[in-house]
């Protein structure tokens, strides 16, 4: 079967359906129609239906057949979308494959990533399926305005040490908001590799930045910036302020569950003694509360 | 000091939960005093999403404050689609200048679900109370989240889905409950199935569209947040929304929990969450949440939840609905239920907040109601069979759909 023949078996959208349809001959038949379809007056577009589960598993396995010529040409088909079938194709790939299957498809669409005018649906199926193999490529786009978002969080969804690796070594070189991303998934990454370089970005004019390089530090539960986001969040106006003190009171949760009870506490003393202002009893009320876990 | 050693994020704040009781932590609108009105004052509201539900949204908040003795007046609303009328002073595009505002002490969330747990936390790291439209969340990672901020802050935060209400009056319901939770039913054999009202095909999102341009009065941007940035279509807001994995969950998440939420109650499933999770459904679009036909979730303890969309394919057929019955017990352990205690009332949004405790529909039963909605979502998305860890939230033994558990945010949005 050749890639349009499988194509062809996809099913169509009911708005492809609908232009199939003659025109409605009066106002009432419109109605009418667009009430049988949709018993609601919500949603008046078309909606999409996949293929029965075995005849998509038949489908994904011819592709595979094929092997990576035809993935290849499945890729090249995206640059020019004329329907959604080549990308809902991609994405059963991807879904269906076995787990073999999924390797060769992972590495052709890296491969492919270079050359690829669909990068983006390159990428977001590489964060479903991608290991590796394919962070080292997805890395290269790590600083690229455009595509630093999506990679950097197909790294981090992917996670592994080499992940985590690649994102550390992009940080440096990266700038504006392809730094922010970067930072924010160091954090949800936990590297503690890279507290020196976030310690540092919160000294950085960018406020997106310090704040992010703050609550990443705090979870990573870095002891040392203790006092950089005390100071942080003590000198901060309005919902900086509260999102400043926010990283605060989660450093000292993980100092805590590190085990490093006394520099938690005077975290919680700190906020004790300073957060005085009526409108901040809560964050008060907060620390006393966590506080009284150490004493119970 | 107490050592604390190896303790998780969940279970210390859990400690200081119990710690928060002790000490009566209470907040300045119900102290009184002199710089501090006396609980018989209104309190200031807001309303962040107004389009849809918003106006319900804040409706609730407002009559369940007042039958608390509670008045609620207004303040501010905010919508990303304001550009083109925004004040700043009642009327808001950007929630952070809402929530800078100490004269609001109560935040209705009506924006779609990609929102909800973000400014649910925001609203709660500033000091409010939060009654949050239901999906309560996203994703399974920001239920937990929002629930270490509730109890983080001390604050009231109740989901805006209320069946568990009813059925904790329901006699019934309180008898199924009981059954369960005394743990002396062995081999729970319980098939529960809900059938159709899921609005799959109604709330399908589209998959061959033109992009088009942003209107003047939107901000694009914001309404993406820390979802992934595409290009406009106005299909993506406005009530269609809920068509897109990247806002919603399709029909199945905006109603989902309105079923699961008192379902979770009567079942004694507020503290747990499914184990294996199997779905029937054709491919699902990665982008566009479309058609599936049912899924089936077990618990650990054999109990089986059904989820029939009565939509596409054939019917669930795998199993009979059984319901957990009195009669599945000894006689004597008939009689240690029956002799059990009714569980304590469950507080009501406004009662919570006048009381300063856990409303019935706090972040913790929330968050595993609306687990129960994203698990059955991620074996429809996947087409896989999973198995899930309700101690750890996470998928068990397949780490790629384990990525759809706690997919990492569009920076600097994070939870």
């Amino acid at each position: 079967m050749t890639l349009s023949e499988i194509l062809k078996q996809l099913p169509e959208t009911d708005r492809e359906i609908q232009a199939k349809e003659p025109p409605p001959q009066n106002a009432e038949e419109q109605k009418r129609r667009r009430r049988d379809q949709y018993p609601d007056s919500w949603g008046s577009a078309s909606k999409f239906t996949g293929p029965d589960p075995a005849l998509a598993r038949k489908l994904v396995a011819e592709v595979f057949a094929g092997g990576r010529d035809r993935i290849v040409e499945l890729i090249a088909l995206l640059d020019s979308p004329a329907d959604y079938k080549p990308e809902y194709l991609l994405h059963c790939l991807a879904l269906l494959g076995t787990e073999k299957d999924q390797r060769l498809l992972a590495r052709t669409m890296s491969a492919q990533l270079g050359t690829s005018q669909a990068r983006p649906i390159l990428i977001r199926e590489l964060q479903s399926i991608g290991s590796d193999d394919a962070v080292k490529v997805l890395a290269k786009y790590l600083t690229d305005d455009k595509l630093c978002g999506d990679v950097s969080r197909a790294i981090t969804a992917i996670g592994s040490n080499a992940a985590i690796s690649e994102l550390r070594k992009a940080f440096p070189k990266s700038t504006g908001k392809c730094r922010v991303t970067i930072a924010q998934n160091l954090g949800v990454l936990r590297d503690m590799k890279s507290a020196d370089v976030l310690r540092n970005a919160l000294r950085e004019t960018d406020t997106d930045l310090r704040s992010v390089a703050g609550w990443a530090l705090a979870r990573i539960g870095d002891a040392q910036s203790a006092d950089a986001l005390i100071k942080a969040a003590d000198s901060a106006q309005g919902s900086a302020r509260a999102k400043a003190t926010g990283s605060v009171l989660l450093l000292a949760e993980t100092l805590a569950m590190q085990g490093k009870e006394t520099e938690a506490a005077r975290i919680y003393n700190h906020l004790l003694n300073t957060r005085t202002n009526p409108a901040e009893k809560y964050i008060r009320d907060a620390a006393a509360k966590h506080i009284t876990v150490f004493m119970l | 000091m107490k050592r604390i050693h190896r303790l998780t994020r969940r279970s210390f704040l859990k400690e200081t939960l119990a710690a928060g009781a002790a000490i009566s932590i209470v907040p300045r609108h119900v102290l009184g005093g002199a710089e501090q009105p006396p609980p018989s004052e209104t309190l200031g509201g807001a309303l962040i999403g107004v389009g849809g539900r918003g106006p319900g949204t804040y409706s609730e908040a407002t009559k369940s404050l007042q039958a608390a003795g509670l008045g609620l007046s207004k303040l501010a609303e905010c919508d990303v689609r304001w550009l083109d009328r925004a004040d700043n002073k009642t009327t808001y595009t950007d929630f952070r200048r809402v929530l800078e505002r100490k004269d609001i002490d109560i935040i209705a969330i009506a924006t779609p679900p990609h929102w909800h747990a973000l400014i649910s936390i925001a609203a709660m790291e500033a000091g409010k109370d939060v009654l949050c439209e239901k999906p309560m969340t996203r994703f399974i990672g920001e239920g937990r989240a929002v629930a270490d901020a509730e109890k983080r802050y001390g604050r009231v935060w109740q989901v805006g889905t209320f069946g568990r209400f009813s059925s904790s009056k329901d006699p019934k319901s309180i008898l199924t409950r009981k059954i369960l939770q005394s743990g002396l039913l062995k081999n729970c054999e319980a098939v529960h199935i809900k059938r159709g009202n899921l609005k799959v095909k109604e709330w399908s999102g589209l998959v061959n569209v033109t992009p088009q341009p942003v209107p003047k009065n939107l901000d694009w941007e914001m309404y993406c947040g820390p979802s992934p940035f595409k290009p406009y279509h106005p299909h993506r807001v406005g009530g269609t929304h809920r068509g897109y994995w990247d806002y919603e969950g399709g029909g199945l998440s905006d109603m989902g929990q309105h079923a699961l939420d008192p379902f979770s109650w009567i079942y004694g499933k507020d503290h747990t969450a499914p184990v294996e999770i199997e779905a029937h459904a054709p491919p699902a679009h990665p982008e566009a949440c479309g058609m599936w036909g049912w899924v089936e979730m077990k618990y650990a303890d054999g109990f089986t939840l059904v989820l029939d969309s009565s939509e596409w394919g054939e019917p669930y057929n795998r199993k009979q609905a059984r319901e957990v019955r009195i009669e599945d017990l000894s006689e004597t352990d008939q009689k240690k239920v029956h002799a059990m205690p009714d569980d304590p009332p469950l507080l009501t949004f406004g009662e919570a907040v006048r009381q300063r405790k856990r409303a019935g529909g706090n972040a913790d039963v929330a968050h595993r109601s609306s687990t129960l909605v994203h698990l059955a979502n991620i074996a429809i998305r996947t087409g896989r069979k999973i198995r899930f860890d309700p101690e750890r939230d996470q998928v068990v033994g397949d780490e790629d759909t384990n990525r759809l558990v706690n997919p990492p945010m569009r920076a600097p949005w994070h939870l």
